[in-house]
């Protein structure tokens, strides 16, 4: 499980690393191409840009919380097998949680 | 010297400089955990914008980036970011490629993408907000 988890640190790093293209387009089309900028935000309201997006959330919060974690390691926290455990499962709910919050957000007020 | 007991391996430069093979000290994981705190507050103000920009028009969303807070923001998340996926990266690719030529170019063309890709997104910035 925490071996599944420092290998899905990395791999979320990655995947989110494609996603800031995407987004550096975004920003990048907003300045010099206001034509291409409206069908990337026509291409998030499709279904399936909103799963990349949700998608992209929930790597996001994974990544934010198991670098966290990553840090208390670097002090010295969290090595013992049973408190490591505890923190894989910390680290997932929390970024669920995080995702969940958000998308609900999102729902109901924007 | 003298004691051939206690005979050093590495010379007196080596062992002042103190970085041993790897030829480099601890600033890539400085930069690494610096860049990770950065990108902390910074990803929550983008995750709120990207939410307040949900199905926005272009004259909004320039608007939204003209203002200098947001402006400020955004170019401190792109420099925070990018620095800290070419860190990322380079640990990725250093682990996983072994082969030396190939981990070379990977190294130098991922480095030269994004340095490329960020000082765009900060000339997009700049070019919306002045």
């Amino acid at each position: 499980m925490t071996a599944r988890m420092s290998i899905s640190h990395r791999i979320s790093g990655v995947l989110l690393m494609a996603g800031s293209v995407v987004f550096a387009l975004w920003l990048i089309t907003a300045a010099f191409r206001p034509a291409y900028f409206d069908m990337m935000m026509a291409l998030v309201n499709t279904k399936i840009g909103t799963l990349a997006m949700f998608g992209f959330s929930f790597l996001l919060y994974y990544h934010m919380c198991n670098g966290i974690r990553h840090m208390f390691w670097d002090m010295g926290f969290l090595f013992k097998l049973k408190n490591a455990a505890i923190a894989n499962w910390v680290v997932l709910l929390s970024a669920a949680g995080l995702t969940f919050v958000t998308w609900k957000c999102v729902c109901e007020y924007m | 010297m003298g004691c051939p007991k206690k005979q050093k391996i590495e010379s007196d430069l080596a062992k002042a400089k103190g970085l041993g093979s790897a030829h480099h000290g601890a600033e890539h994981w400085m930069a690494q955990r610096v860049t990770a705190i950065a990108n902390i507050p910074l990803v929550i103000w983008f995750v709120y914008s990207v939410m307040a920009m949900k199905g926005a028009s272009h004259a909004e969303f320039t608007a939204y980036m003209a203002e200098p807070y947001n402006a400020f923001a955004a170019i401190l998340l792109i420099i925070s970011v990018f620095y800290h996926a070419v860190l990322g990266a380079q640990v990725v690719v250093e682990d996983y490629i072994s082969c030396k030529c190939f981990k070379m170019m990977k190294l130098i063309g991922m480095k030269l993408f994004f340095t490329a890709l960020a000082v765009a997104c900060i000339f997009s910035i700049l070019k919306i907000a002045l």
